[in-house]
């Protein structure tokens, strides 16, 4: 694809949640969506003009408030949006305000790019993220 | 007061995520290093960038690299948890023929940032793991670790030496600059700068080490300024809200005082203090150049040419490397 096509193409939160709500929990034999950790009304696009990229911000709710694997779902909606959105996108993943124990610790790591790099370089959390994100019909 | 593009390498040799980009104290040879877990060393033949070196050994990323104030060692800071250092063995000095010479180990986690000091003697590293560790090159190409320094709550992200003093400051993910200095034979936190209200990203200090600034994660510029009869570092300039995203790189030229500033929005900044609206206490700086769009994606680091005057290098996620002029 071009990259002034790709630039051109407008996404939107179905966009985005389409490609999220399939994603397995790292603990229970359900999806995201399933599991309401993801939902569709608490995704936004900014896909303003001024811009070449568009901003995603996605807020989850953990399923319980001291879920020890937020960080991993974070991580799998990071990794699987980078590897399927169309366009360049700056990413923002947050908690769902209220929902965990340790909110701030965990938005701050899930948004820290050099973590995020340097996480998906462990074999073992890679492999766990992967199987999460993988497609299975 | 434009900036101009003079250069640009991207031709599939570049990896695609381009943390790092250090000049060459010569000012002609640049080295940079990314998510494909090598050094690329590049130097100008008839006004073309070439690729002269891939220096291979990390298994992987490499984060951040730093030429020793001579250019004859070249040092990288790794997520494999080791700092490697690279020699150029050459007889002439004009050549570029680097091998590796030695492989720091001791970090338990990724290695975020590494700095010779400016005898070149010394060599600081940071990482994940919180601490610093101070090497000692000795005279046969072996380091030895005089000091382990633990003090930050958190991952650290950078370490810069003073210019001319035995003076390090570092900045963390626990939002804080600390300065570290050997007193009678052991490494003390002197001070600790508080004002960030997220991820210190990088600092610079100014050439003559009387001011250091850093950048944020909260989109915020600080700059610092050391009074010497309290004997305290000082905040006598805020910048909030410089981008939307987050400031990944700043460097504050020895040259010529100017400062640039690499963003998560794709832009690239310049700045200038404004000497006529600045107090002993209180100084302005002011943005002289907004560059949007300067890259494809984040612009993870910007550098500033040691030799000549108003060039500048910049690297993003976007797997550019990009040469730029400011245009007086």
């Amino acid at each position: 694809m071009s990259q002034m096509i790709m630039n051109n193409t407008l996404i939107d939160s179905i966009d985005v949640f389409d490609i999220i709500r399939s994603i397995k929990d790292p603990e229970f034999p359900n999806t995201l969506e399933e599991l309401n950790v993801v939902n569709e009304d608490l995704i936004t696009v900014d896909n303003s003009t001024e811009n070449d990229y568009c901003t995603i911000k996605i807020y989850f709710t953990p399923t319980v408030p001291h879920c020890h694997l937020a960080p991993t779902i974070g991580l799998c909606i990071r990794e699987k949006l980078n590897l399927l959105l169309p366009k360049k996108s700056k990413i923002e993943i947050l908690i769902k305000p209220g929902t965990h124990q340790t909110e701030d610790t965990i938005n701050k790591q899930v948004n820290d790019k050099e973590r995020y790099i340097a996480a998906m370089e462990n074999k073992e959390i890679k492999k766990l993220v992967l199987e999460c994100i993988e497609e299975t019909e | 007061m434009p900036l101009e593009l003079i250069g640009s390498i991207s031709d599939g040799l570049c990896p695609e995520r381009i943390w790092h980009v250090a000049w060459h104290p010569s000012g002609d040879i640049l080295a940079s290093c990314g998510n494909d877990k090598q050094i690329q060393i590049w130097a100008k033949e008839q006004n073309k960038w070439v690729l002269a070196q891939s220096l291979e050994g990390h298994e992987q990323t490499v984060r951040r690299i730093a030429w020793s104030p001579n250019g004859k060692y070249l040092a990288a800071a790794s997520f494999d948890v080791t700092t490697s250092i690279w020699e150029n063995t050459s007889s002439d000095p004009q050549d570029i023929e680097f091998t590796h010479v030695s492989s720091l180990e001791g970090h338990n986690y990724e290695v975020k940032s590494v700095a010779w000091d400016s005898t070149g003697t010394l060599l600081a590293t940071c990482s994940r793991d919180k601490s610093i560790w101070i090497w000692e090159m000795q005279e046969d190409n072996e380091f030895e670790c005089l000091s382990i320094n633990s003090g930050h709550s958190q991952d650290i992200k950078c370490v810069a030496w003073h210019p001319t003093l035995e003076l390090l400051a570092s900045g963390s993910y626990d939002d804080t600059i600390k300065f570290w200095k050997d007193i009678d034979g052991d490494w003390e936190c002197l001070y600790t700068l508080s004002g960030h209200t997220s991820t210190v990203w990088d600092i610079s200090f100014n050439s003559t080490g009387d001011r250091l600034v850093s950048c944020s994660d909260d989109r915020s510029l600080l700059f610092w300024k050391y009074f010497e009869g309290a004997d305290k570092w000082k905040n006598v300039c805020k910048l909030v809200d410089h981008s939307s995203r987050p400031i990944f790189s700043i460097d504050w030229s020895h040259l010529n005082d100017k400062i640039c500033t690499g963003s998560g929005d794709d832009s690239i900044s310049i700045l200038e203090q404004d000497k006529s609206a600045s107090t002993a206490d209180s100084e302005q700086y002011k943005v002289t150049i907004k560059h949007e769009k300067a890259h494809n994606s984040d612009v993870n680091c910007t550098r500033w040419n040691p030799k000549y005057p108003n060039i500048f290098a910049s690297c993003g996620d976007d797997g550019t490397i990009k040469i730029w002029k400011v245009i007086e």
